[in-house]
């Protein structure tokens, strides 16, 4: 099981390579255009916070963590492919069955597809390179337990992101027309806070990490590694707690959906073929 | 658009044309503005997240400018107002025609045989998707401004008289942007995306859009306020919130309308031959 999931991931890698080898100048274009892209949505709130040399309790190296852990998430979400932002419109669109019809699983088609690891390593460099200079600004004593929590936080934020957007996909389940495009605004409701979240009211605060989660996606999972003032004891592990969570939701409202699917079949298409509109 | 008018071929007099003319946009612009409630009512998620940004930019400045502190001439009161009407009017002051995503997609096929210029039917339609938004967002944020306290007034009678103006001239200058922009995609080959990817940086940083740039480090704000990006957003705010001089703002932005209109128009009459297709 796990070799077949390696040799399809390899095929993506392979892919990858190849696109980037064939189309150079386009494949530069689209690299530097995703650095250009997060590499300016950090360096507004870092222009303020260098004006004002804080932003809350936050120090301006706390800033760019939180920043660049937002850039480290993205990236690898990016890298592992798609699917979680394009799966209404997979279903919507009957091309939920272009997955049946492989000879694989379900689960392993979605987690291989889009699998680009090569579109983006600037990001994930820069990302890394930004949480290791605010580490070291701000004397953080980094142990292996500390580098293990800040794993298995990256893990978490990612998970949160995908549950979240594979939960508001599912919706398409049941209103495949009206729910076709409900992945890609749900991802735009989620999209990453740019500035600490602790000066925000606390019911706002509290939406931010539970009904629509940003805030678990750096925020609070930076708060808890840099001990900033405000985080508590267990922060570090409420991100990994709603990953579960919110996993076990997406996975109940997927199966539960499947069941829907299995009943209805595609309604977007007729027996002829022909695009129902 | 007169001059494409009066060489079109047909009997009519140019009134009659000009009125067909008109009533051609108006009917792009009424179709535009429901054609997001078409998928049903997703597009209010767009809207949640502008109130979400909004709410946290509200809470941030006071733990920045204490109250009663003054900051390169802005208070707590005043950055709170700019924050907002920057909010209620972010369609305006970032303004993108669907014409880029049109022509790497193919759509822009069927648009030249329309019987409009080109710039203003994609104008007209970018107007149409102006109006769910406002209705969604924009107009509760103005009533709902005192309950988050902020006062959503302009600086006087004349500032808000001031700034309509300055509001059309900065929509002029965002859609000859958005037409340089386009040129470039023709030109150079480009995907839309990989030049709105420096476009969401400059006007995240240049424009004022987003932080009054007086209150960017390093004195960055001098620098930026002569330049186009700053015309379609920091001016126009600057007038509302009476923390800027109106008429050299007033005549920048005039400036750089007119400098940027006939050079685009020079640009894409030059490179309209050259426009390849891909969509479909």
């Amino acid at each position: 099981m796990a070799a077949e999931t390696m040799r399809l991931l390899g095929a993506g890698a392979r892919l990858n390579a190849i696109r980037i080898l064939r189309t150079r100048e386009q494949a530069i274009a689209h690299t530097a255009t995703d650095f250009i892209w997060h590499s300016g949505e950090m360096l507004a709130p870092i222009l303020v916070a260098l004006r004002f040399g804080h932003i809350g309790p936050w120090p301006l190296a706390a800033v760019v963590f939180m920043l660049a852990y937002g850039a480290v998430v993205s990236s690898l979400l990016d890298a592992a492919g798609d699917s979680p932002w394009h799966l209404s419109q997979r279903i919507g669109r009957g091309q939920l069955d272009h997955y049946l019809v492989q000879p694989q699983p379900l689960w392993r088609i979605m987690l291989t597809e889009g699998f680009t690891p090569f579109d983006f390593w600037p990001v994930l460099t820069l990302g890394l390179v930004l949480m290791a200079w605010s580490v070291a600004q701000l004397h953080v004593t980094v142990s292996p337990g500390w580098l293990g929590l800040l794993g298995i936080n990256l893990l978490a934020s990612m998970a949160v992101q995908t549950a979240f957007l594979y939960s508001w996909g599912c919706l398409a389940f049941w209103a495949p027309r009206g729910a076709e495009e409900v992945s890609s605004a749900a991802s735009g409701l989620i999209g990453k806070v740019s500035f600490p979240l602790d000066p925000v009211p606390r019911a706002l605060r509290v939406v931010l990490i539970s009904a629509v989660p940003s805030g678990l996606l750096s925020w609070l999972p930076s708060r808890a590694l840099l001990h900033v003032a405000g985080a508590g004891p267990i922060d570090a592990w409420i991100t990994p707690l709603a990953a579960i969570v919110l996993g076990a939701l997406a996975l109940f409202l997927f199966r539960l959906g499947l069941r829907e699917y299995r009943r209805t079949g595609s309604r977007r298409y007729t027996d002829h073929g022909h695009r129902r509109r | 658009m007169v001059s494409e008018v009066v060489s079109h071929p047909g009997s009519d007099s140019t009134r009659h044309r000009l009125t067909r003319l008109l009533r051609a946009h108006l009917a792009t612009t009424r179709v535009a503005a429901f054609g997001p409630l078409a998928d049903g009512l997703w597009a209010v998620f767009s809207v949640a997240l502008r109130f979400v940004r909004v709410l946290i930019l509200l809470a941030i400045w006071p733990s920045l400018i204490p109250a009663g502190a003054v900051v390169s001439g802005y208070g707590l009161g005043t950055v709170l107002t700019y924050s907002l009407v920057a909010e209620v009017f972010s369609a305006q002051f970032n303004v993108r025609t669907p014409i880029a995503g049109a022509l790497w997609n193919g759509a822009i096929a069927t648009r030249f045989t329309w019987p409009m210029p080109l710039a203003t039917q994609y104008a007209a339609e970018m107007i149409g998707d102006w109006a769910l938004p406002m209705l969604l967002v924009s107009a509760p944020l103005l009533m709902l401004a005192p309950l988050l306290g902020v006062d959503p007034l302009p600086a006087s009678a004349t500032h808000l008289g001031l700034f309509v103006v300055s509001l059309v001239l900065a929509v002029t200058i965002g859609i000859a942007i958005d037409m340089a922009c386009t040129v470039l995609i023709v030109r150079i080959d480009l995907g839309p995306w990989v030049l709105d990817a420096a476009r969401a940086v400059v006007q995240a940083i240049c424009s004022g859009a987003w932080v009054p740039i007086a209150l960017l480090p390093f004195h960055l704000g001098a620098l930026f306020t002569w330049l186009p990006f700053a015309s379609t957003a920091s001016a126009p705010l600057r007038i509302y919130t009476g923390t800027g001089d109106p008429a050299p703002l007033l005549a920048l932005q005039a400036a750089w309308a007119i400098v940027l209109t006939v050079a685009v128009r020079a640009a894409w009459n030059s490179s309209r031959e050259q426009v390849a297709l891909y969509g479909g």
